[in-house]
Order: structure tokens, then C-alpha cells, then sequence
């Protein structure tokens, strides 16, 4: 400890620039992160709604919520599967074809296929393929 | 189980280091200790450091150690909070590049926001100087101790397990799973 008290001390409060630099940059950082986040908070809002409204049999209130979702984030697994299984479940026949649509180019694991297999008509089980 | 060695985390998780040496740096002055050396980060071990004087006090101390934890895992917090929705919660299945970078970086920090055991040992030193047994002084004792016990369980992935628990904190607060 004495010879290292012989040292001169580095100032204090005074960091080379590329810390600052660094700094400054996990700030800003940080400012993006809190300003995107009230947008992705509804998404996440919505989509625990949509889940709510489902299992309450309200698909139409359903489809509105998942669909408040993808609008937020179009590449959402979770709402692109949530809006197909409501579509399927609501009376209107016709909206079925807009639940594939939806799970169009989607990769889908078991337990997925699980949940789409216990709502999409026979018909359209044709149309999934199994790749592994 | 698998091992991945020391100096490659932290070379991947470098952000996290230079986090955690710039907050001791800057406690360090807060707590007007004089600092002679700095290493915001390198391949090695440790991955950096601050070589600072002596610390006059118990609380200076606490506060040196304890700096990096609450700056890092408020920093953690923060960066990782937007991303964590459409990664964690919305599942998405493309990211925006930027964002990613920055959830990166949060993580990275959030890995590094625990004090090391070389922190925690100056620490103790500190402790054992003390003569007054208040309520800090028990209370820096099992902070000092929880440190210890959190750094052993690292080789559990412990240090990634408190970044993902930290990014995924506001996010549940806020809505739940």
C-alpha cells in the first residue's frame, strides 16, 4: 500500500473519452429502450386480453385484441397462433381461411401443433407438413 | 452442465465489464478514494479492475462495492425492458438489429452487476477493520457473505440466471405472463 500511495492518483470525475463515448451511448440506449416500451406494453396488454376474451368464448373480441398485436409486431409467433385458433373458433366459416393465412410460413413446434390441432378444421390439416 | 471459460464470457459479455469498472471508478471518486490504476477491460482474468486507496470508511467501502449492483442491474433493467416484450412475452420471430444490439449490451451488463470475489475480499478487510458492531456493520457482513455465495454459484450460470430474471422483472410487473 505505501508505494502505491506514492503514485500520483488519476484525477477524479475524469474518464478517458472512449468510456464517456460508451456511456453516452448505453444513455441513449437506454432512452430508446424506455421510449419503445409503452407500444410493446399495449402488444403485451392486448395479447393477454385476446387470451382472456378466448377463453371466454368473446372470439371476436379475441381476433380484435391479437390483431392490435400483430400490428405492433407482424412477426409475433404467439399472436399469429392466437389469431388463427380464434378465427377457427368463431361461428363465422368463412374466417377459417384467414387463421391459415396466419400460419402461413409459421415453423411450429408440438406443442403448437397441439393447440392449432384442437381447433382447425380437418380439412386444412392437409395443407401442414412435417419437416423433422 | 457445460463450462464455457471465464475470459470468453467476459470477452462476449465485454459491455458488462467496462460497465461494472467505470461504476466502481466512479464510486470510488464519489466516496473521494483515490484511484491510481484503471482496466475497463481486457482478455484475462480479471477482465478489468480499479486499484484505488485506501477506503476510510465502512460505508465508503459499501458504497465502492456495492456501486456496480445497483448501477448494472438498473441499467440491465432499463435496456432489456422494450426488448423483452417481443423476445420473452410476443415470441416474435424477426428483430429489428439495433434492438437487438441493445438488448445485447443490457444483458451483458446485467451479467456483470455482481462485485467480484477481489471486490468482495477488500470488502471484508474493511469489515474486519471495523470496530463499530451497528446494524450496518451486520448488514454489510451478509451482503458481503450473499456476494460470496452468489459468485460460487456462477459456475451454475448463476450470473445469467440474474440477467434474465432482472430483464424479465419490469416486464412481468408491468403484465404479468
Amino acid at each position: 500500500m505505501p508505494e502505491l500511495e506514492a503514485r500520483k492518483p488519476l484525477s477524479p470525475f475524469s474518464y478517458p473519452k472512449w468510456v464517456l463515448l460508451f456511456s453516452a451511448g448505453v444513455l441513449i440506449s437506454t432512452i430508446y429502450s424506455l421510449f419503445l416500451a409503452p407500444m410493446y406494453i399495449q402488444a403485451s396488454k392486448d395479447l393477454k386480453a385476446g387470451r382472456h376474451a378466448f377463453y371466454n368464448e368473446n372470439y371476436n373480441e379475441a381476433i380484435d385484441n391479437y390483431l392490435a398485436v400483430l400490428d405492433v409486431v407482424p412477426s409475433s409467433k404467439e399472436a399469429r397462433i392466437s389469431v388463427a385458433e380464434a378465427y377457427f373458433k368463431n361461428e363465422n366459416l368463412s374466417d377459417d381461411e384467414y387463421g391459415l393465412i396466419y400460419l402461413e410460413d409459421l415453423r411450429l413446434e408440438k406443442n403448437d401443433w397441439t393447440r392449432i390441432k384442437e381447433v382447425i378444421p380437418a380439412k386444412y390439416e392437409e395443407y401442414f407438413d412435417v419437416i423433422k | 452442465m457445460f463450462f464455457i471459460p471465464g475470459w470468453l464470457i467476459s470477452l462476449v459479455t465485454f459491455p458488462g465489464v467496462i460497465a461494472h469498472e467505470a461504476a466502481h471508478r466512479f464510486f470510488c471518486d464519489l466516496a473521494k478514494v483515490p484511484v491510481y490504476r484503471v482496466c475497463y477491460f481486457r482478455v484475462g482474468n480479471p477482465a478489468g479492475f480499479v486499484i484505488h486507496g485506501q477506503v476510510k470508511s465502512l460505508r465508503s467501502s459499501f458504497l465502492i462495492s456495492v456501486g456496480p449492483l445497483i448501477v448494472n442491474t438498473l441499467l440491465c433493467m432499463l435496456l432489456t425492458f422494450s426488448a423483452a416484450f417481443p423476445l420473452m412475452i410476443l415470441n416474435a420471430k424477426s428483430y429489428n438489429p439495433v434492438f437487438m444490439l441493445i438488448a445485447w449490451v443490457g444483458f451483458s451488463i446485467g451479467m456483470h452487476a455482481f462485485p467480484s470475489n477481489e471486490d468482495m475480499s477488500g470488502f471484508l478487510e474493511q469489515v474486519k477493520l471495523t470496530h463499530e458492531r451497528d446494524f450496518f456493520y451486520f448488514v454489510s457482513k451478509i451482503f458481503a457473505w450473499i456476494i460470496k455465495f452468489a459468485n460460487m454459484a456462477r459456475i451454475f450460470w448463476f450470473d445469467f440466471i440474474y440477467a434474465f430474471a432482472i430483464s424479465m422483472l419490469l416486464p412481468t410487473l408491468l403484465v404479468g405472463i
